[in-house]
Order: C-alpha cells, then sequence, then structure tokens
C-alpha cells in the first residue's frame, strides 16, 4: 500500500473511532447513579425543574435517539449549553482552548528537546558523574509532585525575579509568551525525566549497535553519527513515548493550568465537575479525547515517514 | 615485496579493570602490498578485537592499551591517528552485514554519505559516484537498488554494499572480520571472489580474519594463529599448512574435517581457552597441551625463527605429539 493510502486508510479508521467516542461521552450523563436529570438540578430542585431538565438534555427520548441527535449536532458544532450558565458549551471550549493548547504544546516542545538533549549527553558520558547526576535529576523529577514544582518555581523564580506572572495567561502574544515560560517548565519537569529514561537507555542500546561502529570505522564523526543517524532512532522512540504519555500529559495539564491559574479547558474541567455541569463535562471530554486520537495519528504517520520497515498496511 | 602496514607491540586493555588485564596482546603484525593476511583462531582468542584496534573502534570499555602502528605513505613510513587512517587508509567489513547499516536509510545514501565525507563532493555527484560503486562490487541493477533501505536486500547483497562503503575512498588496506561467516556456502564463494577481484585490481592488502581453516588456505598469502590474545605461529600459508610446528596448531588442523582421510573421526581440542583474567606467567595453552612440561608453566615462550622460515612461540616447538 502506498503511503497515501495508508495515511487515508488511518484517517477513515478515525470515523468509527470517533463514534465510539461520542457514545461514552453520551453515556457519560447516564454513568450518575439515579436519574441524571434529578443529580443535576440538586436535590432542592422541583419536579417541574427536574422535568425541564430531562426535556433540555433530551433524556425522555430513547437512548440511540440521544445518541443520533447528539453526533448530528455535534457535527454542526452545538455541544448543548452549560447547565450554569446557560452559554453554549462550544464557545465556553472556544475562549478556554488557546491557554490549554499553548501549555500543551511549548510543554511538548521543551520536554522533547530537554529529554533528547539530556539524554544524549548522558549516554555519552555513561557511567561519569555527569551521567549520575541526570539520573538523579529525574529521579527527582519523577518524584515530586508537579503541583509543588509549579509552586516552587512561583516561589523561588517568578516573586523574586518578578519576570514571569503568577497567574493567568497574559495580554497579547508576548504575554501569552510570558504567562506559558513556568506552567510550560512545570510540564517539562512532570513529563521529560520518562523520556529522558527512556532514551538515554535506547541511545546507550544505539551507540552499542555495529552500524555506529562501522560508521566510526569509515571515518564518519561523532557529530554525524548522532545527527545523522542516531536522532532518526531516537525520533521513532520520542514518537512513540508521547503518543503513550498524552493521556498523563493532559492530567498533568489539569493540575498546572490549576497551579498558576491558568484559564484553559482543565480549569473550567474541574469547575464543571465540582458544580455538575453535565454538558460541559462532555463537550470538554470530547475535545480531550479528539485531541488523544489526533496526537495517536500524526505519531503513526510520522512513523510511516521514519520507519521504512512499518508494514503500510 | 613492499611494506603498507607495520603494526609493533599491539595491546588492548580492559579499560575498568583495577589490575590491568590484556585480552589481547602484545603482538606485531606486517602486511605488504597487494597480500593478504589471514588471523585464525578460535572464538574469544582475540582477533577481531586486534581488527578493531587497527581502527580504534573497540567495544566499550576495551582500550588500544600500547602499540605503534605505522603506514607507508608515498614511499614513507608515517605514525597517523587511528581516526585519519578510518575509511582514507583503511577500511573495515564487519561480521553481520545484516548490523553493519544504518536500517533507517537507503543504501544509495549510506554509501553516499562516506563519499561527500571523503572527497567533499556535491549530493548530485555523490549519488552517482555511489552507484559506480555499486557497480563494481557487482550489485546488478545498481540505479534501483540505491534507492532499497537495507531490509529490502539479501545478506550477500549487503555484504556488497558494506565492501563497497570500506572501498569509497579508495582504501589501500581491507581488515575483513569474519565476512562470510554470517552467509551460506555459495554466497561466501561469491564474496570470496569479489574480495580477491579487488585485491588484483586495486592492489589491496586484505586481513582476513576467520575461524575457517580451509577458507584461509585459500586466499591468505600468510597467517598468524591467534590463541588467547598471542599470536602463537606465524609464517607463509603454504608452510604452515604443510608442517604446523606449534601444538596448537597441529590440533587445529586435526579437527579440520578432511575428504580425503580415511578414518572419519575428527580430533577436537579438549578443555577451553582461558579467560584474560586468568592468563598466567607461562604459555597459555600449557593447560590444554599434551606436550606442557615445568618449563612452559614457568615462562612464556617468544616467537621465534624457525628453518623453514615461520615462526614459533613453542618450547617444543616441531616435535611431534
Amino acid at each position: 500500500m502506498s503511503r497515501a493510502g495508508y495515511i487515508a486508510k488511518r484517517l477513515l479508521q478515525t470515523v468509527p473511532l470517533m463514534a465510539g467516542i461520542l457514545l461514552m461521552v453520551l453515556l457519560l450523563l447516564h454513568a450518575i447513579p439515579g436519574d441524571p436529570a434529578r443529580a443535576i438540578g440538586g436535590i432542592n430542585a422541583s419536579e417541574e425543574t427536574v422535568q425541564k431538565i430531562r426535556e433540555d438534555l433530551g433524556l425522555n427520548k430513547s437512548l440511540p435517539v440521544q445518541y443520533i441527535t447528539y453526533i448530528g449536532n455535534a457535527l454542526q458544532g452545538d455541544l448543548g449549553q452549560s447547565t450554569r450558565s446557560g452559554r453554549s458549551v462550544t464557545s465556553i471550549i472556544a475562549d478556554r482552548l488557546a491557554p490549554t493548547i499553548w501549555l500543551l504544546l511549548t510543554g511538548m516542545v521543551l520536554s522533547i528537546i530537554v529529554s533528547s538533549v539530556v539524554s544524549a549527553i548522558s549516554a555519552r558520558n555513561k557511567d561519569t558523574w555527569l551521567d549520575y547526576s541526570f539520573v538523579a535529576l529525574t529521579i527527582g523529577g519523577i518524584s515530586i509532585p508537579t503541583f509543588w514544582a509549579g509552586l516552587m518555581l512561583i516561589l523561588l523564580i517568578a516573586l523574586p525575579t518578578g519576570l514571569f506572572p503568577i497567574s493567568g495567561f497574559g495580554q497579547g502574544f508576548s504575554g501569552h509568551v510570558n504567562s506559558i515560560v513556568l506552567p510550560a517548565t512545570t510540564f517539562a519537569i512532570a513529563i521529560s525525566p520518562v523520556m529522558i529514561r527512556a532514551l538515554r537507555t535506547k541511545f546507550i542500546a544505539l551507540y552499542r549497535q555495529d552500524f555506529v561502529m562501522m560508521s566510526r570505522a569509515a571515518g564518519l564523526g561523532e557529530g554525524a553519527i548522532l545527527f545523522r543517524h542516531l536522532t532518526r532512532h531516537a525520533a521513532l522512540i520520542l514518537i512513540t513515548m508521547i503518543s503513550v504519555q498524552v493521556g498523563p500529559m493532559i492530567f498533568v495539564s489539569v493540575v498546572i493550568e490549576k497551579t498558576f491559574a491558568l484559564p484553559g479547558l482543565g480549569q473550567a474541567l474541574v469547575n464543571a465537575v465540582s458544580q455538575r455541569d453535565f454538558p460541559v463535562i462532555q463537550g470538554i471530554t470530547l475535545v480531550t479525547a479528539l485531541f488523544v486520537t489526533f496526537v495517536h495519528l500524526t505519531g503513526d504517520i510520522l512513523t510511516s515517514f521514519l520507519n521504512p520497515k512499518m508494514s503500510l498496511k | 615485496m613492499s611494506g603498507l602496514l607495520d603494526i609493533t607491540n599491539l595491546r588492548i586493555d580492559l579499560g575498568q579493570a583495577r589490575t590491568p588485564v590484556s585480552p589481547v596482546g602484545p603482538l606485531d603484525l606486517t602486511l605488504d602490498v597487494g597480500e593478504c593476511l589471514g588471523i585464525v583462531g578460535e572464538s574469544g582468542s582475540g582477533k577481531s578485537l586486534t581488527l578493531k584496534a587497527i581502527l580504534d573502534v573497540l567495544p566499550e570499555g576495551l582500550v588500544r592499551g600500547a602499540g605503534t602502528l605505522r603506514v607507508m605513505e608515498q614511499g614513507k613510513w608515517v605514525e597517523p591517528a587511528a581516526k585519519d587512517l578510518r575509511g582514507r587508509k583503511i577500511g573495515l567489513i564487519s561480521q553481520e552485514p545484516g548490523a553493519a547499516l544504518d536500517p533507517l536509510m537507503r543504501v544509495g545514501d549510506l554509501i553516499g554519505e562516506i563519499v561527500r565525507l571523503h572527497s567533499g563532493c556535491s549530493r548530485a555527484e555523490s549519488k552517482t559516484r555511489a552507484i559506480d560503486l555499486l557497480r563494481q562490487v557487482g550489485v546488478p541493477d545498481p540505479e534501483k537498488r540505491a534507492t532499497f533501505w537495507p531490509h529490502e536486500l539479501s545478506g550477500g547483497l549487503k555484504q556488497r554494499i558494506v565492501i563497497s562503503m570500506a572501498l569509497a575512498c579508495k582504501s589501500e588496506i581491507l581488515l575483513c572480520d569474519e565476512p562470510t561467516t554470517a552467509l551460506d556456502v555459495t554466497i561466501q564463494a561469491q564474496i570470496v571472489d569479489l574480495l580477491r577481484d579487488l585485491q588484483k585490481q586495486h592492489g589491496l592488502g586484505i586481513i582476513f580474519v576467520t575461524h575457517d581453516l580451509a577458507l584461509i588456505r585459500q586466499i591468505a598469502d600468510r597467517i598468524c594463529i591467534m590463541y588467547a590474545g598471542l599470536i602463537v605461529e606465524t609464517g607463509p600459508s603454504a608452510e604452515i599448512f604443510k608442517a604446523p610446528q606449534h601444538p596448537y596448531t597441529r590440533a587445529l588442523l586435526a579437527a579440520l574435517p578432511d575428504i580425503e582421510a580415511s578414518s572419519g573421526n575428527l580430533q577436537p581440542i579438549e578443555g577451553t581457552p582461558p579467560n584474560p583474567t586468568d592468563f598466567s606467567v607461562g604459555c597459555r595453552f600449557a593447560a590444554r597441551c599434551a606436550l606442557a612440561t615445568e618449563a612452559c608453566r614457568a615462562a612464556r615462550p617468544l616467537l621465534e625463527k624457525t628453518e623453514r622460515g615461520t615462526m614459533v612461540a613453542c618450547f617444543h616447538a616441531g616435535v611431534a605429539p
């Protein structure tokens, strides 16, 4: 199969996946014990209010009808209204999307850079004090709770230097950049240690490969071996790691948004959960699932370009 | 014959060991223009390490502890650093062609990279040169094969690619580390023929490491027999096969199946070679040798000339067991 064919096929495969995700999101509402409308309204709500909630959410219709209606609405960008503020869920998500996307992208890029550089240096200097101190740092990074790392950055960097805001998303592009530095650093502290450990092991194994010895014997320098050959192998591992870790990444970003008071999706989700605002919970869950699917899809497509041995079936 | 490579007192050390451990050496090697030197020994005798030490591409933990390496450069002996020899003067061919090529690069690009490195030519030019090299080493349909990934080629073709990379910049010396061991017999013969042709065409000096005595008999002009990191016997191939002097060489040849021998029984060498950490002050073969005496255990015999033009390191050289 050609690569274009493979990509088309992978894209088509996401359609049933999306349908499954939408079903799970819809069932979220029914996962609450008892009557969802009553649960949303609260114990003190009158019977009329509960009935109204039931009609608003379409809970009086059969499940297949609810499902088809939900898909139809979602395709038109309508994810319902918040039961608290009455605003449309789509507009709430649109408002909150930017800080989260910023955090995830800058955090990921920073984690990739840090883990590639550190693991390559560690592997080249295996079993030296430099390597050991990096290993100690990664163990530290894995061990400390994310919110604590964030608080420490606020206490030790933001407050004394005054260079970075301690909360909010700032105004304009430079404001956004400025306010994302510490959250992204926190993200990297939480995510890169695992990547460093995996990549370090991979680099050490790669340096023992015959083809590295043969490249040296043919006269290639260490730089050429690392940047022209080993980076491709490392990139494959990184792509897999990111695909696998995208779940923990989202969890970490929720905690970071709370720590730095970033007005992102994670904060909106936490608020919605505490207020039992189910349409908003459903909407954010859907967006998150879409993001995870997108990351996996991108990872598979990139891998198909990098790894000639991958069968494009 | 004119000299090409001269190695004296080469020793390989275990890097981190507290008490010095030297799995290989000290040993001397010479190679003439157009000559094929065979190094024969059991697994673990240090023959592959010796080759890798020449280019200083030893595995992690091992270092070239001592030794001077000189090459002939325009009529003069010079002593260059190993990294200046790599791919310029000396090329290496390894045992496992499958592992010797980066699996994530097309073979044309792999060869092109080496060509560009040494000649500094353009990308387009290196592509044509790569295809020329592929043709030289007998790869059919080289334009098409250059676009293949390593895993799409057979073992024999992969080994041809490795050879073309070793030759990419007109190396004068080819170090062959069991280049045919991983290949099946018919392909083995093709690769050996190719190496011989290249040797004739370019006047290459070849050091050929193997444990295959039958093969070395065909191709080597001179032979070094290695045991436990040392050369125990060396000399012209024909002489060594006709009249081996060292008990180990005799035992090796006795372990070789002979199609004309009436008795079908092979004689294995009892025991195993010693571990580098257990090397004794005496002859390292003494523990497995039927002729060993107190003298053998007390001091190590050094290589000495025999009247047959070979060199042997044994107090009982030539004595029939």
